[in-house]
């Protein structure tokens, strides 16, 4: 178990940044044309085909990668708290 | 409202402007949050006093994303960047056309003023009668014939500037097209074929290079790509695709290319024909895993309907919960397989090679995979394909492949076996159906081309149970190659089929068939085919095959009685039992006994075998082909 010692704060540092990104990520995740008339915005049917499609790429990017992201953060909580435990009771003597 | 040769600056730019900056504050809010914070979460593994391999794992993980993370800031910086330009593109185009409208305007409204004045000179040179007036009238008349005729020139040059401006418009969306469809904004994706516009060859090459992220991309803007990728029925350019993306210096080992196609489109990959055995194992405890997580949503959702709505549905809840218990097995029980020097070897999981839960099909091939190859290892003798019969759902799937690996317990490392159910069965109201079967057939029959590669040395042998029966006979009429078939207790050989020569690719191998002593089940319904009912001919009575005799409940042991019905041939030590293995292993079968019939005359026919005879001789047949 000694070799498994870790600083408690960087865990909760590295989850807490993994937190803020990943909300910043599925927050970021809206890339919503708000204007319905995309048409009238662009004057061209083309452009605005290839605007929706990137559109369409960018947030599935995205959302993929926040979801990774998210789940890497939940990793990283669980295994503070895992480590927390462990800690508590090395200072105690009782591993 | 879309540009036009009169209107080519249609469009507003100020929005334009705003759909780049939304692009512009997202790539850069991406960019000093995530991006600086998973750079610190690496970084600070040096520092970090957390050491192991969860540890090692987490950063590598965490550094993953980087990549991935920098790819979305400059797709959303290359978009930003292309609407930006657009936007100066379009306004520019627009107030060079506002200019020219108004210059046209202008020059038009003195075009009609100087016609209605030329037409009232016209007029009015009809009553001049003075000489000198009227050669004042003539010259004020050319004059302004003169400022029309500069109109009308000025006029055309507007519409050639007019004509201009149009193809200034069409350079302009190209341009921005290029630009928002470029590898820069949507990274490998903008190289990819769509459906329709390519070969085959030409849309599996497209898919390398893409990372699991762009291939989920992918399939989610265009569904119809997996569904042409699955349809593609052609293992051989399959196989040489997969292995393209392998390292030839660590053979057998899943490479990162790889590894991105299995997650990108694992329901593809688990059951596509030419991509090795073992990595559609891979995919499919993807599959499986997604499938358990559905019907776990589902049951959830269940309790909760039911507290609200007080209905009680325990008992399709119980079934739920069987089926997630069963995919739970299926990821991760240890399964055990002998090799080919004789040593056991163990794995995590099911080697399930083919998966549709929405479909309710499955196969399972029980036995060690190829390390290297990913396929039936060279040891292997001799592989059976079992179908089992009416009622089979994937639930009850694991009770056939218990069938089936009594034959791999029996002859480890020289026998493997695929349990195969590749679509909904029927049940008792609907097995009757040929077409049902037939329907069947046919996928049994493509899902044979998932063998391309096997060693010759390896003998197929199909086995066909009941229903599953017609299914065997189905698929040899669609084109199924075999080594031998056997039919146990088979409903019939086949929708349509009347005779060995239906099948195309099996009809010179040796075809065996029993149904024990009163086996209601099937035994009214073979040799039965008149439309959709039935399949085919019989095949007790078939031309050339051959007709095992079914014995005793124990094998050479009269006293333990006759085997009977529709299920006692499993038995295990039973004489039937016996000729299913020695048909798989090519070993030496008991003929059929043709029983006395004797008629009484106060109820039904008696058939009387003549096995109980105390001379009684098993006429034994070497199978041919085949070694144990």
């Amino acid at each position: 178990m000694s070799d498994l010692l870790v600083s408690i704060d960087d865990i909760d540092s590295l989850t807490t940044t993994l937190d803020t990104v990943a909300a910043g990520l599925s927050s970021s995740s809206m890339i919503v044309l708000a204007l319905t008339n995309r048409s009238a915005i662009f004057g061209s049917a083309a452009v605005v085909d290839a605007v929706e499609t990137s559109a369409g790429i960018q947030r599935l990017r995205i959302d993929i990668a926040a979801a990774g992201i998210e789940a890497l953060a939940v990793s990283g909580d669980e295994a503070g708290a895992r480590l927390r435990t462990e800690d508590k009771l090395l200072s105690r003597g009782l591993i | 409202m879309v540009w036009t040769s009169s209107d080519p600056g249609a469009g507003n730019p100020g929005l334009i402007r705003h759909e780049a900056q939304v692009r512009d504050t997202l790539a850069s809010t991406i960019s000093d949050v995530v991006l600086v914070g998973l750079q610190s979460v690496v970084s600070a593994q040096g520092t970090a006093a957390w050491t192991g391999i969860a540890a090692t794992a987490f950063f590598e993980t965490a550094a993953g994303y980087l990549p991935e993370v920098t790819t979305i800031v400059g797709g959303l910086t290359n978009d930003a960047d292309a609407l930006h330009q657009y936007a100066n593109d379009v306004e520019s185009i627009k107030n060079d056309a506002l200019a020219l409208g108004s210059a046209e305007s202008e020059v038009q409204s003195d075009l009609s003023r100087w016609n209605h004045k030329l037409n009232s000179l016209e007029s009015l040179s009809y009553l001049i009668v003075d000489p000198a007036e009227q050669e004042e009238n003539r010259d004020e008349r050319r004059r302004y014939e003169g400022y029309i005729e500069g109109a009308n020139w000025t006029l055309r040059e507007y519409g050639r500037q007019w004509e201009l401006l149009a193809s200034r418009r069409s350079t302009a969306d190209g341009l921005c097209v290029a630009k928002l469809s470029s590898e820069a904004s949507r990274g490998g994706l903008a190289a990819v074929a769509t459906a329709g516009d390519s070969s085959d060859k030409a849309l599996l090459d497209s898919l390398s290079g893409l990372s699991a992220a762009e291939l989920a991309i992918l399939f989610a803007l265009h569904p119809e790509l997996a569904d042409r990728i699955a349809a593609i029925d052609n293992p051989e350019l399959v196989a040489r695709w997969w292995a393209g993306f392998g390292d030839p210096l660590m053979p057998g080992v899943i490479t990162p290319a790889q590894q991105a196609l299995i997650f990108g489109m694992p329901q593809v990959i688990g059951n596509l024909n030419g991509v090795p055995l073992a990595t559609r194992v891979e995919a499919n405890k993807l599959n499986i895993a997604a499938a358990k997580a559905e019907l776990e949503a589902e049951l959830a959702q269940l309790w909760a309907t039911q507290s609200d709505s007080g209905v009680d549905f325990s008992a399709y809840a119980k079934q739920l919960s069987q089926q997630i218990a069963y995919y739970d097995v299926l990821l991760t029980e240890t399964v055990t397989f002998v090799d080919g020097d004789g040593n056991p070897v163990s794995t995590t999981g099911h080697n399930i090679v083919y998966f549709d839960a929405e479909a309710d099909a499955i196969a399972e091939y029980s036995g060690l995979l190829d390390p290297v190859t990913g396929g039936v290892p060279d040891y292997v003798q001799n592989l059976g394909i079992y179908i089992p019969g009416m009622n089979s759902t994937i639930l009850s799937f694991g009770n056939e492949v218990v069938r089936s690996e009594v034959f791999t317990d029996e002859y480890p490392g020289t026998v493997a076996m695929i349990t195969w159910k590749g679509g909904e069965f029927p049940d008792v109201w609907g097995v009757a159906s040929g077409p049902n079967a037939a329907q069947l057939g046919a996928k049994l029959a493509d899902f044979s081309h998932s063998l391309y590669g096997m060693p010759d040395t390896v003998d197929v042998v199909g086995m066909g149970y009941s229903f599953g029966g017609s299914v065997l006979g189905n698929a040899e009429a669609a084109g199924l190659a075999l080594d031998r078939s056997l039919q146990i207790s088979g409903a019939g050989m086949g929708d349509n089929v009347t005779s060995l020569d239906d099948y195309p690719n099996s009809s010179d191998a040796p075809h065996y068939s029993f149904m024990a002593p009163e086996d209601y089940v099937v035994g009214p319904i073979q040799g039965i085919d008149a439309g959709d009912l039935g399949h085919g001919a019989s095949p007790l009575s078939t031309p050339g095959v051959i007709q095992l005799e079914t014995g005793w409940n124990i094998k050479d042991d009269p006293t333990s009685g006759l085997v009977q019905g529709h299920e006692d041939i499993w038995k295990r030590n039973s004489t039937a039992h016996d000729q299913m293995e020695q048909v798989l292993i090519g070993g030496s079968v008991e003929l059929y006994a043709e029983p006395e019939i004797v008629i009484t005359y106060t109820g039904p026919p008696v058939y009387i075998s003549p096995l109980y005879d105390s001379g009684y001789e098993p006429v034994m047949q070497d199978v041919p082909g085949g070694a144990e």
